[in-house]
């Protein structure tokens, strides 16, 4: 998916990347609809359920590939540094826990797991793990872009 | 690096909106480069060059040639 911006107007650039953030939010609010709907499901309706989140996810990263190509270098940039030093903050973070979880007493982090999923059992530390590597490097990210825009206002 | 392109602006009455639709670039980004807390890709470099008629080293320059000028 490619968009030119030199050969587009400025309004309808606009539009272009109004649709992109549409369907980028779009795709992410069927997923999260359909990950809240997970277990609660029977059967082959659990199936489909998990090919409309997996086509959701789909349409969603191409909306959002289409939506940057929309933007211009400096903010392209942003979001780059953003990424780049921000993620790799919440990178150190995700470091930093797993050796609070590593070298606390057993009972510590299991208590922790224990208050937040109110079930000790293997799914509930993978979910926990694997939320904590997408929520921390997105928080990472979130804050650099925002202090990024701030100095260069 | 530092740049001219506060001045060449000024010259032509445009303000910094003007200059970034000119450009296909948004406000902020003219802003930033104007400040030099960014420095444009050598695509938009020539653009910005080609708008005022003039070559790329007309228009930005490291902060040695600056002093040397001095």
């Amino acid at each position: 998916m490619s968009v030119s911006r030199s050969e587009s107007t400025p309004n309808g650039r606009e539009k272009q990347k109004a649709a992109f953030i549409a369907g980028t939010g779009a795709g992410l609010g069927v997923m999260i609809a359909v990950s809240l709907l997970a277990g609660q499901l029977d059967g082959d309706l659990q199936m489909i359920a998990n090919g409309v989140g997996y086509s959701a996810a789909a349409i969603a990263l191409a909306c959002s590939i289409g939506w940057i190509a929309t933007l211009d270098e400096f903010a392209q940039r942003a979001h780059y540094v953003a990424w780049y030093w921000g993620g790799s903050l919440g990178l150190a973070a995700m470091g930093a826990l797993l050796l609070f979880v590593l070298l606390s007493p057993a009972s510590a982090a299991e208590s922790l797991l224990l208050d937040w999923w109110g079930a000790s059992q293997a799914k509930a530390g993978f979910l926990t793990g694997a939320l904590a590597a997408m929520l921390l490097p997105a928080l990472g990210y979130t804050i650099w872009w925002l202090v990024f825009w701030l100095r260069r206002r | 690096m530092k740049n001219r392109l506060k001045v060449l602006r000024a010259e032509r009455n445009w303000s910094q909106a003007d200059l970034a639709e000119r450009l296909d670039v948004s406000r902020q980004s003219v802003n930033a480069i104007e400040t030099g807390k960014y420095d444009p890709s050598l695509p938009l470099a020539f653009k910005i060059a080609g708008l005022f008629g003039l070559t790329i080293e007309q228009i930005f320059f490291n902060d040695e040639a600056a002093q040397a000028a001095e």
